[in-house]
């Protein structure tokens, strides 16, 4: 490969590795195209269906089957896939990793020092890191010259000033476990900042900003100032904050408490419960997701659905109405992710009734939303209320991008 | 009326006050009180001394009353409650939640019947207040057979201060005519104790608090941690190998202001000290209050007085001008000469005497 030609146009693939998926798109930059994307599905030990590829180019989608007994293997196939196109070759890889503690603080070029520091990260988030660093070197041992580019969810929120960053806990303790608030879905928070900005007519880093980023599984909000990242509700793990899919969100101390004694100290099977077990599923019963529940089908449901909602949006009213007075008037409040883009209902019940705050969103335009970007506030609201579509694929081909050419002319 | 008021915590402190006057005329603490309470003789003793210097304290005149406080009474409680073979049947039901504070207080009851025989008591809950908290905010995002089994939900546990808060406020507002009565009344409480506690009371009913099932969850205290993630719970029994009981030790006894200036501090210390890791622990503890009033705000749809009570109440004065400055909707319509908050510095002790003696009076109106 020649890098000298491809400091002008480069084709980014982008990965996004879970527990037992890995999701690639190939975003031709700067122009921002998609090339080529898909899902490698039940990547790992063999599952009841075949593990197997949904790889789509110009939007016609090939099933393909292949034993992928780790992600190593399924970046192979992958990359076989876009091997059939000559122009589907891509020029660096860009990763996204959700953790990447105190080390990691902005987009990363992987070298041989990168490679024996994410050893010392890779415990911080047990179930997303190891597959993901993992992968990192499988490509760096098959594909040395391809540069690779780590894009951190923790990185955004380097910012978050001291004060909001520490847990009232003895300072030694804090210390030697390096119990701190790193904050999580930095990657989506900063590019829907980043568009808002823009749909403001504002330069980034003058936007202030309350960004809710609301997915079917995960969801948090970020209060941003000046186009930093102040604070997030989620802590040193995703678990703090908002109730979630399955995730509890803020609970009593003395519960986490309870529930280890219970189970004899077994500190995993408290994790368990509380990661998976719990939110909108426990709470419900018979959903994960929130849609179903506001919204269920059965009769037999609708008193317990009715209260879990209630809870999902109370919750989140608050942390609202708490990163309203932390950002003082910002210039916008943003709903992003699936269900902040998708689910008029809850935006309406958390931007409602909220005045005091100079905020007023408008029934109509919440209500028929077509295109995205949208404000949805009224026009009287003194903050604009903006539901914005998330893109992390593009963010990290924006991010890897930048961090190549930048690295390569300085070459 | 001449009313004896009863705090036990590690030790018992004890205040009698004539309810005419706002100081008491006698006060004192029992400092062997969770020893002596294991020993019914003892405590009758000791409490027969109390009796005693209130005779001495106004002659000719005895205790009407006795008021004790109780720092939980489940939904068993949701208002105070005058001490009958049924109360304390009802207390007794109460032990399997709280089974280190309930049984104690029993004890005290039955040893007050004992040395003050024919003296009605009277006993203020202090999660009275939070037992009509809604739904949304009391319950956790856990599965129902957990919630259930070990009747997990949200109560606060300053609910004395901040319901006299309330009703020193919306009294005074009745009476200055201030009020637009067409529209409910908000009120922001924040009460500092060595626990503090920020609740949003919308017409006399707390519609959210901090604390949770226990005081440990929500703001941080002297000495407790307040919120916190769950995943640093279970790195603590991963990484330091500690049991529930040693992390509960460290969580309420070693974290919060103590934690992180590295000292004991008290609240006083921690908004006029200059030492720089108080000051860290300050603009910690100030950002945690923004964030709660925020919330509480929220809660409430607006906001409309905001008032510091419990033993620190007076530092609401350096707090509430902090606060002020970043929420501009508690200065209402616009600038004022008056700050837009109310320090309400009583002791807990004599909100207690007047508590007690309205039951009183009002029991006694309807029995008339």
């Amino acid at each position: 490969m020649c890098i000298e030609t491809t400091t002008e146009i480069m084709n980014i693939l982008v990965f996004n590795c879970g527990s037992s998926s890995l999701k690639y798109r190939l975003i031709e930059m700067p122009s921002e195209r998609e090339l080529a994307g898909g899902e490698a599905q039940r990547v790992g030990p063999k599952t009841s269906e075949p593990a197997r590829i949904f790889h789509s180019v110009n939007g016609i989608v090939e099933e393909h089957r292949y034993e992928m007994p780790d992600h190593a293997t399924a970046f192979d196939c992958v990359m076989g896939l876009l091997a059939r196109d000559a122009k589907l070759t891509p020029h660096g890889l860009g990763h996204r990793l959700v953790h990447g503690g105190t080390l990691f603080q902005s987009p990363t070029w992987v070298d041989e020092v990168v490679l024996n520091q994410l050893d010392e990260v890779i415990d911080l988030a047990p179930l997303h890191n190891p597959p993901a660093i993992r992968l990192v070197k499988a490509c760096q041992q098959r594909y040395p010259d391809l540069p690779q580019i780590l894009v951190f969810d923790t990185a955004f929120h380097a910012t978050i000033p001291d004060y909001a960053r520490q847990y009232a806990l003895p300072r030694a303790l804090q210390d030697k476990l390096h119990i701190r608030k790193y904050g999580f879905h930095g990657i989506s928070h900063q590019y829907v900042c980043t568009e808002a900005a823009q749909f403001l007519g504002l330069p980034m880093e003058q936007l202030t900003a309350v960004s809710c980023h609301l997915g079917s599984g995960g969801a948090s909000l970020c209060a941003v100032r000046e186009g930093c990242s102040i604070d997030n509700t989620m802590g040193f793990s995703p678990l703090q904050g908002l109730i979630m899919s399955t995730r509890c969100g803020d609970l009593d101390p003395s519960i986490t408490l309870r529930l280890l004694d219970h189970v004899d100290g077994d500190f995993q099977s408290v994790e368990t419960i509380l990661n998976k077990k719990s939110g909108v599923l426990g709470l419900s019963g018979f959903s994960a997701d929130i849609r179903d529940v506001i919204n269920p089908s059965e009769e037999e449901h609708h008193k317990i659905a009715r209260q879990a909602t209630q809870l999902y949006l109370w919750r989140l009213r608050k942390y609202l109405g708490a990163y309203l007075a932390v950002t003082g008037k910002p210039h916008a409040v943003i709903f992003t992710d699936t269900i902040g883009e998708t689910v008029p209902e809850v935006r309406w019940m958390v931007s409602s009734g909220m005045e005091a705050f100079g905020l007023r969103i408008d029934r109509q335009k919440n209500w028929h939303l077509e295109t995205y970007p949208a404000d949805i506030a009224a026009s009287d609201s003194a903050i604009r209320i903006l539901v914005i579509r998330t893109n992390e694929e593009l963010a990290i081909a924006r991010y890897s991008f930048a961090t190549l050419r930048e690295n390569l002319t300085l070459v | 009326m001449n009313i004896l008021v009863m705090q036990p915590r590690k030790n018992l402190t004890y205040a009698y006050f004539s309810s005419e006057q706002r100081t008491p005329l006698v006060r004192g603490q029992l400092d062997s009180y969770r020893v002596s309470v294991r020993e019914n003789s003892r405590l009758v003793e000791e409490l027969d001394l109390i009796r005693r210097r209130c005779e001495d304290a106004v002659l000719f005149e005895k205790p009407d009353a006795l008021a004790i406080r109780v720092p939980y009474g489940g939904t068993e409680f949701p208002s105070h409650a005058l001490v009958t073979a049924e109360t304390l049947q009802r207390m007794e039901a109460l032990i399997g939640f709280a089974p280190l504070h309930i049984p104690p207080i029993v004890t005290l009851i039955q040893c007050c019947q004992r040395v003050f025989p024919d003296l009605p008591v009277v006993l203020l809950f202090e999660t009275a207040f939070f037992t009509a908290l809604p739904r949304r905010e009391y319950i956790y995002g856990l599965e129902a057979n957990f919630t259930e089994k070990w009747a997990l939900r949200r109560y606060g546990f300053n609910g004395l201060f901040h319901e006299a808060a309330y009703a020193y406020l919306a009294e005074q507002q009745t009476a200055e005519n201030k009020r637009d009565r067409s529209q409910p009344y908000r009120v922001l409480s924040i009460c500092l104790e060595p626990q503090p506690e920020i609740a949003a009371i919308v017409q006399n009913r707390a519609i959210t608090v901090t604390s949770g099932v226990t005081p440990l969850e929500g703001l941080p205290g002297q000495t407790t941690c307040g919120e916190l993630d769950s995943s640093i719970i279970l790195t603590l029994a991963e990484k330091m190998n500690w049991g529930p009981e040693k992390i509960n030790a460290v969580l309420t006894k070693e974290s919060g202001l103590k934690g992180m200036a590295g000292s004991t501090i008290d609240w006083i210390d921690l908004f006029t000290s200059h030492a720089s890791e108080v000051r860290q622990a300050r603009d910690v503890v100030q950002y945690r209050f923004l964030l709660a009033c925020g919330s509480s705000i929220a809660a409430m749809g607006g906001v409309d007085r905001l008032v510091f009570s419990g033993r620190y109440a007076r530092m609401g004065d350096l707090l509430g001008s902090w606060l002020a400055s970043r929420l501009p909707m508690i200065n209402g319509d616009g600038p004022s000469a008056e700050p837009p908050w109310v320090c309400y510095p009583v002791t807990l002790d004599r909100i207690m005497v007047d508590k007690a003696a309205m039951m009183l009076l009002s029991l006694l109106a309807r029995t008339c």
